[in-house]
């Protein structure tokens, strides 16, 4: 408790308080322009944050990271383009609802969501992560071959109409995934002799193409007729909170269900918060008594998706603070920051600079506050985003597009990348074929290869470990049921529809 | 529709006076572009670090930059490019523009790249510009319940279950090495599982996936203090001042040793006067008392090589690497 | 309707050669002689697997079209097909076009020169026709571009290509 109080007594001063609200607010710019993520804001801002003592540093930091995380619903909602991995899902739900003028309500639901789950998995944080740690430890390879065959199979629920091609998507993921040098050995693979392709592809450009080129090619195409959606949107009313008090009630299982998703995700290093958002919107689709109505603008969708993608930043920070270990690009910057500070990271942290980690705990706190106000005042400024015209605002987003995708390595090459997968998502969209496995595939795919590798490594090249280790064999036969049930859904609803087809005529 | 043609041509227009001026005026403050390094530096100077951040390799770069852009009065900006085993960042400086603003630092690895062909160059195709940090806690870890309480037990278990004992690594970096001439002066033979870089290997370990890692002592000293791991011993000539409880290789009868040392490079045809105030600068930073206060607390040193010492000891630890490399196969 | 079963054919078509090309090209992976599953095992699994899909893709689709087609030709006759939205293709392919010219022209450029004539070609052409003004594009794409550069370069540090103005 003590430590508690002397955590927030180092954060509770008026410039540590300035520079907490300057970290939010520049996380959120940066999470709520396409191209810029919470990665690249931490990025930039880490040797900053070097010039600052530990506390003021590591503020700075969490402010960033809390609102960068945050920040993405903003064009997910508003435009469809996810502003970073974490808000894939959001697009799925909120755009529909800003589309039926309820955008409103969409960055009520969100921004609450947000809230709460970021607090809920700040406390889990502040209260159990070294058991939590320690068990996360069982994570062997096995068990992540598993889990993330697991997190694979999902997509299955992700395909609309064609399984076979929501699979093709996510195989397609796996494949962009294996450019570059291989896990393991890091011999190159499918780079063609390139040497840039060497590093392969980056997720951002590959996110940031998929979505928001291609989206921007398609306003392109419906040039003549965009006037329309554009005054719906803009045309909306905000009342209090966005949405009624019951309206978030009945979402309670929902938003626990999905935050626990978050933390879960968020605490295994590599996954991270860009697949806690769709693991945790498949989950509310899967178990929804209406899973038709996803997609369509729900209530749940939007916070399944953004409750869990906040609640994946604590579950990030469980393994950093009690054992050192990095949970995402973000964590490992942050790391690099502690250290640099002069702190270990390591299970002595908590004990040898108790007070810094209490602070770092309340500077979270304070962010997701800070995260709360600023969203909810801005919410009407940001609909005014969209008064902006399209012909302004597309290029403009294209341009930070580019500039964000130079950034993640300082080369053009992934500003390449970009254009790339524009066009390939693009295509994907006009053939009907789903983006989001691929992206999944996409993140996936190397951590699955990976594990499979290490695992046979240390069996010898056995396969039955896979199947012994008990976390591992649950997953999988999760995983089996999961695709099972699929193709049985599938197959009966093509019955069903041929039936209804034949009575009809 | 003559006369949007016209505003277009008036934009393009104003665009090229834009730019001209712009060169006027970069020209007048420069004393000229081309390649004046009377001035240097007179902007931020971006330094490639081939990993990722967070590592040993991030952060002697950047706890050093933070000494160097005041020796040399301008920023110096870390950009972290990751890949291949550190061949995608020393590609990059490779071929980025020689003139003293991009610099690459790197380690040992490079010439492991070379040897395992993951790079097509090596360092002979840089400018060196010297070195900062040296790392002489190349060392074997243990859990701290761990049956392996020295080299010798760790041997006697290895003879005795040849290829069984699961040894943490990452392919074709340093620490692989290591293993190579630990296996050829032991005539023990383990079973190699790469589990990632640094902090992967420690979480390998603390889960017990894994019996040994071969890491820098610095990175797992908390582990050590909290009694979760224990150090087996360090490929090191000496013990460290910093860690005088940890046994060398050769107190044990493993006549091995490694250091890993951190270098700046410049692309080649970097002028000259430039690398050498560089290189001076490095100098004055590994004399900097505060550097060196810094780098106490995580079993590193300072240690200023100039650009003839590197590329002789650049020289000696191919041939040596080579041989390793070579007997292994 | 049966213009997607034929998409889906082209794309399966598609997706089998590709399956083809990445399961040959595994063939001239590097192997470490160490390790046992090589860096050609999943590749391998993936083309195989996307192979399958494809097919049965196909089959769905080419079953799909067939009935649709014996379908459509009877009921063609009293059916006139519903008139598409008009899609401008062309700007869609200039627009990828301009973004080609415009990444090749940075680092010639540099960010700053390269991004205000990107935008403002850009800008100019997707404008609806009746809000087409040169001047205040010019001055919004120069203006968003400095902003950008400056931004970015004095403020984060992100060494963006300068190009002739370096």
């Amino acid at each position: 408790m003590d430590l508690i109080l002397e955590g927030f007594s180092l954060m509770f001063s008026f410039d540590t308080i300035l520079i907490i609200l300057a970290g939010t607010i520049l996380g959120l710019i940066f999470g709520s322009i396409p191209g810029l993520t919470a990665t690249m804001a931490v990025a930039i801002c880490l040797p900053i944050s070097f010039g600052m003592g530990p506390s003021d540093g590591m503020a700075l930091l969490m402010g960033l990271y809390i609102g960068g995380v945050s920040g993405g619903m903003i064009p997910a909602i508003l435009l469809n383009l996810p502003g970073t991995p974490s808000s894939i899902s959001t697009t799925f739900d909120g755009y529909p609802m800003a589309k039926k003028g309820l955008a409103g309500r969409a960055f009520g639901l969100g921004i609450m969501s947000s809230f709460l789950g970021g607090l809920l998995s700040i406390i889990v944080l502040v209260l159990i992560s070294p058991p939590l740690a320690k068990f996360a430890l069982n994570f062997g390879p096995f068990e992540y071959f598993a889990v993330t065959l697991f997190a694979l199979t999902l997509i299955s629920s992700l395909s609309e109409g064609s399984l076979a091609k929501g699979m093709i998507s996510a195989l397609l993921g796996i494949v962009f995934a294996f450019v570059g040098s291989a896990p393991i050995d890091a011999y190159p693979r499918y780079t063609f002799g390139m040497d840039a392709l060497g590093a392969g592809f980056n997720i951002l450009p590959v996110l940031i193409g998929l979505f928001a080129i291609s989206e921007m090619l398609k306003v392109i195409e419906e040039r003549k007729k965009n006037t329309i959606n554009q005054k719906k949107i803009h045309d909306y009313k905000i009342k209090g909170l966005g949405f009624s008090p019951i309206t978030f009630i009945k979402q309670g299982w929902n938003f626990l269900r999905s935050s626990v998703i978050g933390v879960a995700v968020g605490i295994l290093p590599g996954i991270g918060g860009g697949t806690a958002n769709i693991i945790a919107y498949v989950t509310a689709k899967r178990q929804s008594k209406n899973p038709k109505k996803f997609g369509t603008g729900i209530d749940d969708g939007v916070v399944a998706s953004e409750s869990s993608n906040n609640a994946a930043v604590g579950g990030a920070l469980v393994p950093l603070i009690s054992l050192g270990i990095p949970g995402d690009t973000v964590t490992a910057m942050l790391l690099g920051g502690l250290v640099i500070h002069g702190l270990q990271p390591g299970p002595l942290l908590l004990e040898q600079n108790g007070p810094i980690v209490y602070g770092i705990f309340a500077a979270l706190i304070i962010a997701n506050v800070f995260m709360l106000i600023f969203l909810y005042s801005g919410m009407r400024g940001f609909v005014r985003l969209l008064s902006i015209p399209k012909h302004y605002l597309y290029p403009a987003i294209i341009a930070l597009c580019v500039v964000g995708a130079f950034g993640v390595n300082n080369r053009l090459f992934d500003a390449y990348a970009l254009l790339f997968f524009g066009i390939v998502g693009y295509i994907m969209i006009k053939t009907k074929f789903p983006l989001t496995p691929l992206i999944l595939g996409f993140i996936l795919g190397p951590i699955l290869e990976t594990n499979l590798r290490r695992g046979l490594q240390l069996t010898g090249g056995d396969f039955l470990p896979f199947l012994t280790s008990p976390i591992a064999a649950t997953f999988l036969i999760i995983a089996a049921l999961s695709v099972f049930f699929s193709i049985f859904k599938t197959q009966k609803e093509k019955k069903m529809a041929e039936e209804s087809k034949k009575i009809a005529s | 529709m003559k006369l949007r043609k016209f505003t277009v041509l008036a934009f393009l227009l104003s665009l090229a006076v834009l730019l001209v001026a712009c060169n006027d005026s970069g020209a007048s403050s420069d004393g000229g572009n081309e390649s004046d390094s009377s001035d240097y530096p007179n902007k931020p100077i971006q330094v490639v670090v081939p990993a990722g951040a967070g590592g040993d390799t991030d952060r002697n770069t950047r706890i050093a930059t933070k000494y160097l852009s005041e020796e040399l009065d301008t920023d110096v900006v870390v950009s972290n490019v990751g890949g291949a085993g550190g061949s995608v960042g020393a590609k990059q400086v490779l071929d980025s523009a020689a003139d003293g603003y991009t610099v690459l630092a790197f380690h040992n690895s490079m010439i492991i790249n070379d040897l395992l062909e993951l790079a097509d160059f090596n360092y002979e195709d840089y400018q060196l510009a010297g070195t900062s940090v040296l790392d002489l806690g190349n060392a074997f870890i243990v859990s701290a319940d761990s049956e392996y309480t020295d080299l010798q037990s760790l041997i006697d278990a290895a003879k005795e279950r040849p290829g069984e004992i699961n040894i943490a690594t990452e392919t074709g970096a340093f620490t692989h090495l290591q293993l190579l001439a630990f296996q050829e002066a032991t005539g023990t033979e383990f079973n190699l599982v790469d589990v990632g870089a640094a902090a992967e290997k420690n979480t390998a370990l603390l889960g017990g996936q894994i019996d040994i890692i071969p890491t820098q002592l610095g990175l797992v000293q908390e582990y050590i203090e909290s009694g979760d791991f224990r150090a087996v011993g360090i490929m090191a000539d000496e013990r460290l001042e910093g860690a005088p409880d940890v046994p060398t290789f050769a107190e044990q009868g493993v006549d091995i040793t490694f250091d890993k040392f951190f270098f700046w490079a410049f692309p080649k045809d970097t002028p000259q006067e430039i690398v050498d105030q560089f290189t001076a600068a490095l100098e004055n930073v590994t004399n900097n008392a505060d550097f060196q206060a810094e780098l106490e607390p995580l079993l590193v040193e300072p240690l200023y090589m100039s650009p003839e010492e590197l590329q002789a000891h650049f020289e000696t630890l191919t041939t040596e690497y080579k041989t390793l490399h070579e007997n292994s196969q | 309707m049966h213009e997607n079963k034929l998409v889906d054919i082209f794309s399966s078509l598609f997706l089998i050669a590709l399956s083809i090309v990445l399961y040959v090209s595994t063939f001239s992976f590097r192997q470490m002689s160490a390790s046992k599953i090589g860096s050609d095992f999943l590749p391998q699994v993936v083309a195989i697997g996307l192979f399958i899909l494809s097919i049965i893709l196909f089959i769905n689709a080419f079953v799909g079209w067939r009935k649709e087609k014996k379908l459509a030709e009877e009921t063609v006759a009293t059916e006139t097909k519903e008139k598409k939205e008009k899609i401008s293709y062309t700007l869609v392919f200039i627009s990828l076009g301009l973004m080609a010219v415009y990444l090749v022209l940075i680092p010639i450029l540099g960010f700053l020169i390269a991004t205000s004539v990107y935008l403002f070609v850009q800008i100019y052409l997707i404008a609806p026709e009746d809000k087409k003004s040169i001047i205040k594009f010019a001055v919004v794409s120069i203006l968003i571009s400095a902003f950008v550069y400056f931004v970015f370069k004095n403020v984060f540090y992100l060494m963006l290509p300068a190009g002739i103005l370096g």
